[in-house]
């Protein structure tokens, strides 16, 4: 089952992961646009409540969160490439630094979220931060599972040289998925923070 | 299965029992749930102690009768969900963590429904003699206890996807993209644990993302599940 050698000839190269892997993340993708669209029908009866809560919100933050996971998926990326030509110290170290920016966005929302509740506002406070909160944990949960995933595929990275079969397939599965959880913040961004 | 006391046409026999209860239960949950005691679409969070109060005594006889079908499913759950901790054994080879999570995961949770039919039961006792505002509590109860009964099912979707993914068999009971499947409804089920905070709104106990998604959730994979157990069922009796 071991192998030195870069070759996949049994992974195709257009297809990262497998097909299973795209219709969850497909799945997933169908129910976060519909709590998206739910958002924005809600806030059609009321867009004035959205537009003065939505000032509370801290966008600041919000920008530092999207840079975080944008240079994560990068890191990721660089990593997935590294791997693809069997360097895979330098892979580790890429996937190391993509898991940080993850944490970092953690810690961000930690304070984001401490901000919220020292200014007297939670989950109860009205409809939009009912939406506000609900969309952004549960995109907090993917953030916590794909950090999950990312940490076991860290932990199987082969000890010099020798390379089981299935690695890189784990780690441009678990890519894909982390892409997706920051495809899901860019457009969680664009309409909770900031829709207009 | 050379050991065994009983023969191997005997255990095909037993799944498909298991089997059949998947089917009673689903039966008596739907019939008993929506139809006798009328709870689809659920009762609004935001009901006065009256009107809660009303809806019992006007239903009386049907939530009674409904919520007693329940109970019976809950007896045939309780056969599904030892022949889902066994199928999940025949995928481990043992009876391990995997089997162990799934029976005592699905377990608990006919437990949980039993328990929480018996409050409606309650409910619907002599609900003229009872407070309505006693009601009211009773009633936001049953409607918490079923609607968060989630978290404590979600470890059977867990083990279920690692089985399927650690699966090496050459025709495994559970393919990969069953796997996939439990992972999202896993997620999915997520929607529901917000309904003790919100009276009104999609994330409460009647709204899109607490009932109407898991429902459909469950749906899809109890369809899955049960085709791919009677498929293992056919497949033994081919090879007998």
């Amino acid at each position: 089952m071991n192998e030195a050698t870069p070759t996949n000839s049994n992974q195709p190269e257009s297809v990262y992961g497998e097909i299973g892997l795209w219709i969850a993340i497909l799945a997933d993708l169908t129910i976060f646009t519909l709590m998206f669209a739910t958002v924005l029908y809600y806030r059609g009866f009321n867009p004035e409540l959205y537009v003065q809560s939505q000032a509370r919100l801290d966008q600041f933050i919000a920008l530092i969160n999207t840079l975080l996971l944008l240079t994560s998926s990068f890191f990721v990326v660089l990593s997935i490439h590294k791997a693809r030509s069997w360097d895979w110290p330098m892979s580790g170290r890429f996937l190391l630094a993509g898991m940080a920016c993850g944490v970092g966005f953690i810690g961000m929302k930690f304070i984001e979220y401490g901000d919220k509740f020292e200014a007297g506002i939670n989950l109860r406070t009205n409809e939009f931060f009912m939406f506000y909160f609900m969309t952004t944990i549960l995109h907090l949960v993917h953030v916590l599972i794909g950090l999950g995933v990312l940490t076991i595929i860290r932990l199987g990275f082969p000890a010099r040289g020798v390379v089981a079969k299935g690695r890189l397939f784990a780690l441009e599965a678990g890519g894909v998925f982390w892409h997706m959880v920051d495809l899901l913040w860019v457009i969680l961004m664009a309409v909770v923070y900031l829709a207009r | 299965m050379s050991n065994a006391g009983i023969s191997t046409r005997s255990h095909i026999t037993n799944q498909k029992i298991g089997w059949w209860c998947a089917i009673a239960y689903l039966m008596l949950f739907g019939n008993g749930f929506i139809m006798v005691a009328g709870m689809f679409p659920p009762p609004d969070p935001m009901l006065s102690a009256d009107a809660v109060k009303a809806m019992f005594v006007d239903n009386k006889l049907m939530i009674q009768i409904g919520f007693l079908m329940m109970m019976f499913g809950c007896a045939f759950g309780y056969v599904f969900a030892a022949y889902l901790g066994q199928a999940i054994s025949e995928v481990e080879g043992k009876f391990g963590i995997l089997s162990i999570v799934t029976f005592g995961s699905q377990f608990s949770t006919f437990l949980l429904l039993g328990v929480s039919s018996l409050l409606w039961e309650l409910l619907a006792f002599r609900p003229e003699a009872y407070d309505a505002n006693t009601m009211l509590m009773f009633h936001d109860l049953v409607w918490l206890s079923f609607i968060l009964l989630v978290p404590p099912t979600l470890p059977i979707y867990g083990a279920m996807a690692v089985a399927a993914f650690q699966d090496r068999s050459a025709v495994p009971i559970f393919p990969r993209w069953y796997g996939w499947l439990c992972a999202w409804a896993l997620v999915l089920f997520l929607g529901g644990v917000g309904c003790e905070f919100f009276f009104d709104g999609p994330f409460a106990w009647d709204g899109l993302f607490a009932f109407y998604l898991p429902l459909v959730d469950f749906t899809v994979f109890i369809v899955a599940t049960l085709t791919l157990l009677w498929k293992h069922i056919k497949r033994q009796e081919a090879a007998l």
